[in-house]
């Protein structure tokens, strides 16, 4: 080869050097012909330099419509050309270059120098980067709700993308190379810069914010770099607004249905499908002692129900969820310290958003003291219809007396038979007398019923005195032997019926008592299983035991021969029950005399 | 020639001492149909008499009625009571008894029917109609007996 234009001296020097060059080097002169090629070039073109030198320029153009002249035309006007062509491998295939070509003048005429270098791989790479590019868009526009940031070590965000920054205004040209605070309002500057840091430090998270209305759960995600330095910082924020306001509700609900039931005065809670609770109120542990940790999750046999009575609570619950209908149960309770409660539950089903019962809530009232006043009332009520029957049987006799008596006197007096006209007249004497004392004793009983004065604190003694005061009459009379107890004991109560009971208590003894030889009549006051009892023996008639239990009915007399309605007893049990005692009667039968007993809540031994 | 009627003999069950004598002085008026044979005045001497116990175990001077007029309040055991006991000793629970009561309380005439009465009556408190209670309780029965008898 005769290089036209090579410097002459040292040119083997140069060649050398230009076959250390990566890029190839083409020698071309002005006709389009190859005077040079360095190795690279060869290489590019798959040919040995001998085919390369003395050839046309055109022959290794990957371009069909390549004219040489043309370059030549504008290299006139323009110090160099440079573009991305290809050329072609001597196997076909073509090779992407860049090239640039220079002239330079030689000989009174120009000689063309073309630098390619080969960009198969970089195209290659490029391609390949273009398609990663495509799939981070689509990934990153069709990330739900969702923006994605990348930062650096000074907080400055260095990409923003995503539909949620677009949608929010916060897009790439408003954010890029600004910090948190630069470009975030006030009040989520400092939080999220603080996570940043965080996420510079290392630390991968989740953090939930606020955005003003909005609601973001954020990915912070350190990237570290090749040597495991953590230049690069990423955040992937959410939008989760719909889903926390929903939540938000949600706990508001909840927050309702807690304040509400856990300050409801009943037992509420809570069960699945499998009757485990759910749910229990601060109720449900004051009541069965259970802390609601130890309930939840738990059926009741697990909780200590017994065998059967947990069966029927089971059977009951089943039946809400199985017809999907409220159900009542009402149950009694036996609690360690041995008393029972009646409980009244409630079983409501609630509904799945499915429409399915997916739990049962149970409301349960204690009704213990409802039931007890209910059986007091019922009592109540059956005592007042066998006094009212009494009442108008009792006083309905001695009118039918009166009136029969009255037409017997009307007959004996016009036969003029005067001596069966007295004696009518004293079955009407006695009739009418009987109704009056019925009237009195009835009044007496309807004040029995009702405490008359405030309680008080009275001495045994003196209520004692005040009714033998009252029956001093009698006593004086009869005169049986009196034992009274000296205990100093005080009871509380209304005086005036307290004296009434003694008073009571006292006459029928005297009056029991006065056929046999010695009457002798004790009151006493002892101490029985920690209560006082008090006492009134006689060595009187007794009574048969067969006839005991009507001795408390009103108007019951078991002797009618004794004066008296007998609303005596009757009188001494309504006290006693007003005042919350109780009364009896023993007598271990006719002729082995009577003990009434009875007590009083409240009294007590007065240590003097 | 008319056979004469059978007289029907009764026992009075009565603690009221008026009362007694009101039905007895009506029974009076009434002698050739019916005869008062006992009038006891509480519940335990009634069934005493009728089941022929202690003073009563004579059955000549305590013969057994063909009829017991019973009234329902009585001391120590009461009408109810002896009703009971009655229809449960076999030797007298086939007299007929007759509750005689001022009670009208329904529950009072259904316990004395359920417990084997064959009447209740109220005690009227117009004279008149007791005289016509009493008639008509003595013809009753006693043309009922004859019946029986015939």
């Amino acid at each position: 080869m005769e290089p036209h234009g090579l410097p002459g001296a040292g040119e083997a020097g140069l060649r050398s050097t230009l076959d250390y060059v990566k890029d190839g080097i083409f020698f071309i002169d002005a006709g389009g012909t190859v005077v040079d090629a360095n190795v690279a070039a060869c290489e590019q073109l798959g040919r040995a330099r001998s085919e390369v030198i003395g050839a046309s320029v055109a022959a290794f153009s990957g371009r069909s419509d390549f004219e040489f002249g043309s370059v030549v035309t504008r290299l006139q006007s323009e110090p160099h050309l440079s573009y991305q062509t290809t050329h072609l491998h001597k196997t076909g295939k073509r090779v992407d270059v860049d090239l640039t070509i220079t002239r330079m003048p030689t000989q009174g005429s120009y000689l063309y120098v073309g630098i390619a270098r080969d960009v198969t791989e970089r195209a290659r790479v490029e391609e390949e980067l273009r398609q990663s590019e495509q799939r981070y868009r689509s990934l990153v526009e069709n990330l739900p709700r969702s923006a994605i940031m990348l930062f650096d070590r000074e907080l400055r965000f260095l990409l923003v993308d995503g539909p949620e920054a677009a949608a929010n205004g916060f897009t790439r040209a408003v954010m890029v190379g600004l910090t948190p605070s630069q470009c975030l309002p006030p009040e989520v500057a400092p939080g999220t810069e603080s996570s940043m840091r965080a996420v510079l430090e290392g630390k991968r998270f989740s953090a939930e914010r606020s955005f003003g209305e909005l609601r973001y759960l954020s990915e912070y995600v350190p990237l570290p770099n090749s040597e495991g330095e953590i230049e690069t910082g990423m955040i992937l924020a959410q939008n989760v607004t719909e889903r926390y306001r929903a939540a938000q509700a949600l706990a508001q609900r909840e927050r309702q249905f807690r304040t509400l039931t856990n300050n409801l005065p009943d037992i509420v809670v809570r069960l699945d499908r499998n009757h485990r609770y759910m749910y229990a109120n601060p109720v449900f542990e004051a009541a069965t002692g259970i802390p609601l940790q130890d309930a939840l999750g738990k059926n009741n046999a697990e909780l200590g129900m017994p065998a059967d009575q947990f069966e029927r609570w089971q059977t009951a619950i089943q039946r809400v969820f199985d017809l999907e209908e409220s159900a009542r149960l009402e149950d009694d309770f036996d609690r360690p310290d041995g008393t029972r409660l009646t409980w009244e539950a409630q079983l409501v089903p609630e509904r799945a958003e499915s429409g399915e019962v997916d739990s049962v809530l149970i409301i349960s009232r204690d009704v213990t003291e409802r039931r007890l006043r209910e059986e007091e009332l019922r009592h109540k009520n059956d005592e007042l219809t066998r006094f009212t029957y009494t009442v108008s049987h009792d006083l309905k006799s001695p009118l039918v007396t009166i009136q029969s008596f009255l037409g017997f006197l009307v007959e004996d007096a016009q036969r003029g038979d005067s001596e069966r006209v007295a004696r009518d007249v004293s079955f009407i004497k006695g009739a009418a007398d009987r109704m009056a004392a019925l009237l009195t004793d009835l009044l007496q009983l309807s004040r029995a019923g009702r405490k008359q004065n405030a309680s008080e604190r009275l001495p045994l003694s003196q209520l004692v005195n005040d009714a033998l005061t009252m029956v001093a009459g009698r006593i004086a009379i009869e005169k049986p032997t009196l034992v009274i107890t000296n205990e100093p004991i005080s009871v509380y109560g209304d005086r005036t019926r307290l004296v009434e009971v003694f008073q009571n208590l006292i006459d029928n003894a005297v009056k029991f008592s006065r056929s046999v030889p010695a009457p002798r009549i004790e009151l006493l006051a002892e101490q029985v299983d920690g209560e006082i009892v008090f006492r009134v023996r006689d060595n009187g008639i007794g009574i048969d035991s067969r006839y005991q239990h009507k001795l408390f009915g009103l108007f019951e007399k078991l002797h009618p021969e004794m004066e008296g309605t007998g609303i005596g007893l009757a009188l001494i049990k309504r006290i006693i029950d007003v005042h919350g005692g109780r009364v009896w009667v023993e007598s271990a039968g006719p002729g082995h005399g009577t003990t009434v007993s009875f007590t009083l809540p409240g009294s007590k031994r007065e240590e003097s | 020639m008319k056979s004469p009627l059978p007289v029907i003999s009764i026992l009075l069950v009565e603690d009221d001492p008026a009362h007694a004598e009101i039905v007895l002085r009506n029974l009076c008026n009434l002698q050739d149909r019916v005869r008062c044979i006992a009038h006891l005045s509480d519940g335990q001497q009634a069934l005493d008499y009728l089941q022929r116990v202690g003073k009563h175990t004579d059955p000549r001077s305590s013969p057994r009625p063909d009829l017991v007029l019973l009234d329902l309040r009585l001391p120590r055991v009461d009408g109810f009571e002896v009703l009971r006991r009655l229809k449960a000793t076999e030797a007298v629970s086939h007299i007929p008894v007759v509750v005689l009561s001022t009670s009208e309380a329904e529950g009072d005439i259904a316990t004395a029917y359920r417990t084997g009465a064959c009447s209740y009556l109220v005690k009227p408190t117009e004279f008149a109609a007791y005289i016509d209670l009493i008639r008509g309780l003595g013809h009753y029965w006693s043309d009922l007996n004859r019946f029986h008898g015939a």
